[in-house]
């Protein structure tokens, strides 16, 4: 079939259809290719995952106990958990509700779980930068067998060993295609872990329900997660900081910012990686109003959380207002609610911009940005507190909790200053955020980026009808 | 402005959706312009259905204008009534904003929704006082094509309405 | 699966019309019926405006009881409207046809209800003329015009309004239809309120828009307006467990958790009523059950966060609070039967298939719901009055008097009396939204198998 640029095209109305050979050539062919641009920057990015690396051990070298140095690690971890193991439910969701045009973006969501697994590997340092439970407030109250620690590493493990099983659940019969086509070392990978499908309905009926089961447990457990980390690493590392609606406002934030990364991996994979006559517009245009809507909810979220400290006014509530809004990190915060909220939904509210592939792009970028921004304020914030003032107030004998403190002026206490990021942090950050394009870009080759099989299934259940005069899409509802 | 010709109207009552779009292939072939017959229906058939040309309209204008005066109003009101009793309550400021905040937000979103209810009924064309040439099949299932045109036209139209297949066709004039 | 029954347009009309053209006799019993009840919480509300508050069983330091509690409750009732209509059109779900009318119809009725609520509670309703005009400033009394308790009526009335010009815009078709099929007076009134409607591919064009328009400007009012009720409550500092950041999103999941609920119990009876097995099928049910296993889930992780961190922050007040719920009589034995209707007996039967497409066990389920949801806002309200402050001077508690009982008991009737009249005059169950789902129905032939497909506008 003939290459045509689908950018004006809007949905599988207009697009061509290919037999299923031409799928299978069009997505498989880019993923056994390896070219000069992917070699560079594979390259360039490798380097920076290094300097990140160096970072890290520079860090390290530095030993735990010093809080404050691990901050904006601690905010690079967030903000990739947030965005790149949240972009899983993207897919799941989708699936879930039956709809057609998650096709061209469910494997680009779900590539994110190897990511995943990267990401844990930056996590478990963190477990020595936070005390246990005792003598401090926190959501394990007299939990034994070192809460938090080993409670957090076994819910962020099973979390990642869920997202790599989905991952691997919905690429079998692209994997075992991968295998038939081609040899050398990643075809017979690929043939290992298809595990000899062959497509029977018997096949297919346990393969949609695994997904569907294996999708319900990852909510439940990236929901469990979002909830321990804010807990454990943000909320209970500030002396008497209570906040019920942390947990529920970070998970939010998670799912705006899931939206955001797979529409910016969508946008990549279309532009860069020649798959763009399956991609077509059409999840673009629904996936920007999911966002819209989640923007707004994002900010109905801060919002519900930030009037009830106002209207409260106690000592604790204005002071945690001062370190997380006010004070010493008014800069994130200010950024990060015009880059969350204000300029995301002044680009989404028009219709017509979030018709084009660029618009909701350029939102989910700003997003993303704005979503680093308040991990920093958060996390930074929170490690700026050392385990003598937790204790402290647990016995109710801290400042922080029972009066207000100035955030400027001459007597500022030590929390209330801003801990900029240093030379290690900067390396950190780099390449903590070129990780996840490094691991993205090297999976693409072993895994096709499109969804084989569901693209096959949608071209099955479309399919084009007059109705009197004109052409319709026609989609089919099998259960 | 032009001349004024006297004009009728005739309007074609269709059992089936299929005879009411044959009708409009047939108008349209004929070189009548989409200004001169409309389609009316019981049923919202799926837009461009009956091979008619899509209509323009304006409604996204009305919910700006709206929550521009909502907003507006909300302002005043919560900034007068603040400002007209200057008592500090809680340590919290005359003028404050969260409070103010919510009131505006209902203000404008109230003002937008009032909006865009008058901009549909304007951008239907309605309230229409007279109904004009109409039928009460309409509502229960019957497709009906209202041509309106001049005297030297109207046999045409009728023979269009006629072999597309119309159950009945009313004559009258134009309101 | 969807199931697919073939009607033609006029006999859609003459039976989504059947409550407006027809005069059966079990709906002049049950509205007699009711208007007594109404007529007797009126004779009740008239007795406590003549003796006073004392007449309720308010007491220190509980000054909000039942009336409180039950306008929390059909405010949240009123959600499910909203909440069906917007979120099942923007998501373009198919089987929200028939559903849509009198959720929202339910949302506008319960509304006004809710709105009694605090106006008896005042004790003396005609006073609010003074607060409204400025009463306080002639006598020298300065009111907090920054109290939450000012949003709660803007907030109201814009959903009100909003909501029934929602309806209004709806109706519009169908008022045409009813022009059409009547005569005398009533036709007249019909055709003013149908407004000329014809049926134009422009008015058809901007009816699909409306729809879809007002949805998205809805749905942020509807989230305000039990945020703002909830902050009635989570803005004061006196009530320690009313404090709590979460409030605004668990009222207002819990809300769409009854009003859905809600919803379920209006349309089965409707189905019984007048004998539209057509047009609400158990596809429609399972569609309801599956969207409250996800909006009751994700009410019961607000619930767990709210009851968590309760406890987290280890206040005196909040700890008590939670002992007098876990430990106490009367109070655990609500607490009990508060969790296990409306989350831990509901849900998990709603996972199951057979039990979202059962009408009766719909029915019972939705019911469940409710029941809990009420003891929800009452456990709430109450016991975290009843705990206020570590040291009071009464340690009084909340007896509802028969008074407020019997208001209460009305409420309900006056919502159903209200649904019933409107059944009346307008037809519950959108004509035209069934007739264009007819024409978007089609099916498409994949192997040996015919699936059922719909047809996609953009």
């Amino acid at each position: 079939m003939s290459r045509v640029r689908q950018q004006e095209l809007h949905s599988l109305l207009e697009l061509p259809r290919p037999t299923s050979q031409e799928i299978n050539d069009d997505i498989l062919g880019p993923t056994v290719t390896i070219g000069p641009q992917f070699k560079t920057a594979v390259g360039g990015l490798g380097i920076i995952v290094a300097l990140g690396v160096a970072g890290f051990i520079l860090k390290a070298a530095d030993g735990f106990d010093d809080r404050t140095n691990w901050g904006y690690y601690a905010a690079v971890f967030a903000f990739l958990f947030t965005t790149c193991q949240g972009a899983l439910l993207v897919s799941i969701t989708m699936r879930m509700a039956k709809t057609h045009w998650r096709r061209p973006l469910a494997r680009v969501s779900e590539l994110f779980a190897i990511v995943g697994f990267f990401n844990l590997l930056v996590f478990l340092p963190l477990l020595w930068t936070i005390p246990i439970a005792d003598e401090r407030q926190s959501i394990w109250f007299e939990w034994p067998w070192g809460a938090p620690r080993v409670m957090d590493a076994l819910a962020m493990i099973f979390l990642v060993i869920n997202g790599l099983a989905l991952l691997w659940a919905s690429s079998i019969p692209d994997l075992a295609l991968y295998g038939k086509r081609y040899g050398g070392t990643r075809g017979a990978i690929a043939r290992f872990l298809s595990t000899g499908w062959n497509g029977t309905p018997i096949q297919w009926k346990i393969l949609k329900a695994g997904q569907g089961i294996l999708g319900g447990l990852y909510w439940v457990f990236l929901i469990g997660v979002h909830f321990m980390l804010s807990s454990d690493f943000a909320m209970s590392m500030v002396p008497g900081w209570v906040d019920a609606i942390f947990p529920a406002f970070q998970a939010l934030s998670g799912l705006q910012s899931a939206v955001a990364t797979t529409m910016v991996a969508l946008y990549l994979v279309r532009r860069f990686g020649r798959h763009d006559q399956y991609i077509y517009m059409e999840p673009f245009w629904a996936l920007s109003k999911i966002l819209l809507g989640l923007t707004l909810l994002w900010f109905y979220f801060w919002f519900a959380g930030f009037i009830t400290f106002w209207y409260g006014r106690k000592p604790i509530e204005i002071n945690v207002l001062q370190l997380l809004m006010i004070g010493p990190y008014r800069v994130a915060f200010y950024l990060a609610i015009f880059l969350t909220f204000v300029v995301p939904f002044l680009i989404l509210m028009w219709n017509w911009v979030r018709r084009t592939p660029g618009g909701p792009t350029l939102a989910s970028a700003v997003i993303l940005v704005g979503t680093f921004m308040d991990k920093i304020r958060l996390y930074v914030g929170a490690y700026s507190f050392t385990d003598q003032e937790l204790t402290d107030a647990f016995h109710h004998e801290s400042a922080f909790v029972d009066e207000v403190l100035p955030a400027t002026g001459p007597l500022i206490p030590s929390f209330f200053q801003t801990n900029w990021p240093d030379g290690s942090d900067i390396l950190v950050i780099a390449g903590g955020l070129a990780m996840p394009f490094f691991i993205y870009l090297l999976a693409t080759k072993f895994i096709p980026v499109i969804s084989i099989w569901e693209t096959k299934e949608g071209y099955l259940l479309s399919g084009v009808k007059t109705v009197l005069r004109r052409r319709y899409l026609v989609l089919a509802k099998p259960d | 402005m032009t001349t004024f010709i006297p004009k009728r109207s005739l309007l074609g009552l269709f059992s089936t959706a299929d005879g009411a779009a044959d009708a409009v292939e047939g108008l349209q072939d004929q070189d009548f312009d989409d200004k001169d017959f409309e389609i009316m229906s019981g049923t919202p058939y799926p837009e461009g259905a009956f091979g008619e040309k899509t209509t323009n309209h304006r409604l996204y204008v009305f919910p700006f204008i709206g929550a521009a005066l909502g907003f507006a109003v909300a302002i005043l009101l919560t900034t007068a009534t603040q400002v007209s009793y200057p008592l500090v309550t809680g340590g919290k400021p005359i003028l404050s904003i969260p409070p103010m905040a919510i009131i505006t937000y209902e203000g404008t979103m109230l003002g937008a929704i009032i909006f865009t209810v008058l901009g549909i009924i304007f951008e239907s064309r309605l309230p229409r006082p007279k109904l004009g040439l109409y039928d009460e099949r309409i509502t229960a299932g019957y497709v009906g094509i209202l041509v309106t045109t001049t005297e030297d036209r109207f046999k045409t139209a009728k023979e269009i309405l006629t072999k597309a297949g119309a159950e009945d066709i009313k004559e009258g004039e134009p309101d | 699966m969807q199931e697919r029954v073939h009607l033609t347009d006029k006999q859609i009309n003459d039976d989504l019309l059947i409550g407006v053209e027809t005069h059966p006799r079990w709906w002049f019993i049950a509205v007699g019926f009711l208007a007594i009840m109404v007529a007797t919480a009126g004779g009740a509300f008239g007795y406590m405006i003549n003796q006073g508050l004392g007449v309720t069983g308010l007491n220190r330091p509980v000054m909000w009881g039942f009336f409180i509690t039950n306008f929390v409750f059909w405010v949240g009732i009123s959600h499910a409207g909203v909440m069906i209509s917007s979120i099942l059109r923007l998501s373009q779900a198919e089987w929200r046809r028939p559903v849509t009318r009198a959720a929202e119809v339910l949302t506008i009725v319960a509304l006004m209800t809710a709105m009694l609520f605090p106006l008896m509670h005042t004790g003396r309703p005609w006073r609010i003329m003074y607060w409204v005009f400025p009463y306080d400033f002639a006598r020298g009394i300065w009111p907090n015009i920054r109290s939450p308790l000012v949003w709660d009526p803007s907030a109201i009335f814009t959903y009100l309004i909003s909501a029934s010009l929602f309806v209004f815009v709806a109706l519009i078709p169908d008022l045409a239809v009813l022009r059409d099929r009547s005569t005398g007076p009533r036709k007249q009134i019909y055709g003013v309120l149908s407004l000329g409607w014809r049926g134009t591919p422009r008015q058809w064009r901007l009816q699909a828009i409306a729809g879809i328009l007002l949805s998205a400007l809805i749905l942020p009012v509807f989230v305000s307006v039990h945020s703002i009720v909830s902050w009635d409550f989570g803005m004061t500092m006196a009530v320690s467990s009313w404090h709590s950041t979460i409030m605004a999103p668990y009222f207002v999941i819990g809300a769409v958790h009854s009003g859905v609920s809600a919803v379920v119990t209006v349309m089965i009876l409707l189905r019984w009523a007048f004998k539209w097995e057509k047009y609400i099928r158990p596809e429609h049910l399972d569609g309801l059950g599956k969207l409250l296993v996800v909006v009751g889930t994700t009410w019961f992780y607000f619930f767990i966060l709210e009851f968590l961190f309760g406890l987290y922050s280890q206040e005196a007040a909040e700890v008590s609070l939670r002992n007098l719920l876990i430990y106490q009589w009367p109070w655990n034995f609500m607490f009990f039967i508060f969790l296990a209707t409306a989350f831990f007996i509901p849900i998990p039967m709603w996972l199951f298939r057979g039990v979202r497409r059962s009408v009766i066990l719909m029915l019972l389920t939705s019911i469940l719901v409710n029941i809990g949801m009420w003891l929800e806002r009452f456990l709430i309200i109450v016991p975290g009055l009843t705990r206020k402050a570590d040291f009071t001077f009464v340690w009084g508690t909340y007896r509802p008097s028969i008074i407020e009982i019997i208001l209460v008991a009305a409420s309900f009737a006056f919502v159903t009396l209200m649904i019933l009249l409107f059944s009346k005059v307008f037809p519950l169950i959108p004509l035209f939204d069934q007739k264009e789902g007819k024409v978007l129905e089609a099916t498409t032939r994949i192997g040996r198998r015919d699936v059922p497909s719909i047809v996609r506008e953009e």
